[in-house]
């Protein structure tokens, strides 16, 4: 009940700080946003730009309400094929990761491995990923994959390499293997995947619409934003950003109300 | 393994331990000797550093003396911890941040594969013992760190072990909210009759809730003086304002501070 040990620090002077009250969370970015469009439409309007080379941002809005059902089913597979890129690798990983945690050699070689992949730009790797699953939805979803894996074992096998009294108290009542990871390891080891996950959902959404824009499905935000751009409909192309946007808060919100599920008991998570 | 005369709580004998380390080994405990009879409740004192949770780490299976031989209730600590002969309460309460304290106190139960419904009565029980009775749906962090520590003896307890191996639990806590639970520590081995080793450094904490007080020594960490404390159980707040009380509060600072020269 205490807000002594809570973790984060907390402006206690008396001035008021109007960046962190609620209101200035919202109103600043808000106002911001508002006048950054308006300079915009000043723009395009007093300059004369052509729509083709940037359209006006109420021109992209109407044709983002105008295609509004189109744009949620494209997001909506994006925003699966994403999911299922993420599941996939996280699993694998964290799998991974409590498997080999414990065997030092093993671990320190995989997290080496685990650089050297989040270091290549994994666009690199489509053309291979045809290979394998050929221009589909499923060349997507192993991109997202590949790409998520890496930052998911690094950040699981850092979790599981903690150590504290918990582990002897779990000798102590001569707990089973299978208890210390369900009742220790595994919960110990969440708020890691949690700041893992943090990191590597928007970015699941980015490898997700670049494998998309090189092939895969058709019905997805890359796929429509490299079709709509050959044929230059400038138009279409921002709404699709602006969808693709839209996706990205959405996902970044998911993940944030799952972390405040699950680490209600995190010290860093008290309300003060 | 049976002692002579009976079966003792606790028993070291000659045990000693030497932590290996870059800059020298160190010796924490040499020649140690201590008997604790069962429904004993004995005290170890000494400086920080002087080796005595290393003892009580010994007696709980946490690490294995260098030399010597220990036993609880006859047994190895080996075969005391497989039999849940003891308990451990830590220096920090060590509860499961993401478990409720209905769930903490449960989880020792849940390892020996009682069922739900016997786990949860015998839980409520123990939390009704320690007075937390109110806060089963409470998480760790939502209350404060004697309540803590009492979630942590209820979690112990929660085996019904005859023996409880107790490390500096209160340390941490300031001296009135310690002197409240050391209370409530004599209210609790009142109704359990449990054997009970103590460790702390609280010279009247020590003399407060023990039978006896075992002295230690730093480097190497050995037992300099048993005192017996014959102050009449049930003891309460009354006890602390006894002569012999103070009497002994002096004695065994002076002891201590023997331990101290002699080193």
């Amino acid at each position: 009940m205490t807000s002594t040990e809570a973790v984060g620090s907390k402006d206690t002077g008396p001035r008021v700080d109007w960046a962190n009250l609620p209101l200035g969370v919202v109103l600043i970015p808000t106002l911001f946003f508002v006048v950054l469009l308006t300079i915009w439409e000043l723009a395009v309007k007093l300059g004369d730009v052509h729509v083709l080379m940037l359209p006006a941002p109420s021109v992209i809005w109407i044709k983002f309400i105008e295609d509004f059902d189109i744009l949620v089913d494209l997001a909506l597979n994006t925003g699966i094929e994403s999911a299922k890129g993420v599941l996939l690798g996280s699993v694998i990983a964290i799998m991974l990761a409590g498997l080999v945690h414990g065997i030092r050699w093993l671990n320190q070689g995989l997290l080496a491995y685990s650089s050297t992949v989040k270091a290549l730009p994994v666009v690199a790797l489509y053309p291979v990923m045809t290979v394998f699953f050929g221009v589909t939805s499923k060349a997507v979803v192993a991109m997202v994959c590949v790409g998520v894996a890496p930052i998911m074992f690094t950040f699981a096998s850092r979790g599981f390499s903690g150590t504290s009294e918990h582990d002897d108290l779990m000798r102590s009542i001569s707990a089973g293997w299978l208890t210390r990871m369900t009742a220790l390891v595994l919960p110990r080891a969440l708020p890691y995947v949690m700041a893992g996950l943090r990191t590597a959902v928007p970015l699941a959404i980015i490898i997700a619409i670049i494998s998309e824009y090189f092939g895969g499905s058709v019905s997805t935000l890359g796929a429509y934003i490299r079709r709509e751009s050959t044929m230059l409909h400038t138009v279409q192309v921002w709404s699709a950003i602006v969808m693709a946007c839209l996706l990205g808060v959405l996902v970044f919100v998911a993940v944030s109300l799952l972390d405040r599920y699950f680490l209600r008991w995190h010290a860093s998570r008290q309300e003060a | 393994m049976a002692d002579e005369m009976g079966t003792l709580g606790l028993r070291a004998s000659g045990v000693g331990k030497r932590f290996l380390s870059k800059g020298g080994d160190v010796q924490a405990l040499e020649g140690v000797e201590l008997e604790v009879a069962q429904g004993g409740f004995t005290s170890v004192i000494g400086p920080s550093g002087c080796g005595k949770s290393t003892l009580l780490k010994a007696f709980s299976d946490l690490l294995e003396p260098s030399t010597g031989e220990l036993s609880v209730n006859g047994k190895s600590p080996a075969e005391a911890r497989a039999a849940r002969e003891f308990g451990v309460v830590f220096q920090s309460p060590n509860l499961l941040p993401w478990r409720t304290v209905l769930r903490n106190v449960t989880l020792p139960l849940q390892v020996m594969g009682v069922d739900r419904p016997t786990r949860i009565q015998t839980a409520h029980e123990m939390l009704e013992l320690v007075g937390l009775a109110s806060f089963i749906r409470h998480h760790p962090w939502q209350l404060s760190g004697g309540m803590q520590q009492r979630v942590a003896i209820a979690r112990a307890l929660s085996t019904n072990p005859s023996v409880l191996l107790m490390d500096e639990p209160f340390g941490a806590l300031d001296e009135i909210t310690r002197d409240r639970l050391n209370l409530e520590l004599m209210r609790i081995w009142g109704t359990l009759s449990a054997t009970i080793l103590f460790i702390t450094h609280s010279i009247t904490e020590a003399v407060f809730l023990s039978s006896q007080v075992a002295v230690m020594s730093s480097r190497p960490g050995r037992i300099t003086r048993l005192i017996e404390v014959d102050l009449p159980y049930p003891r309460n707040s009354q006890t602390r304002d006894m002569p012999e009380f103070y009497e002994l509060v002096i004695e065994v600072r002076r002891a201590l501070v023997e331990a101290s020269d002699a080193t």
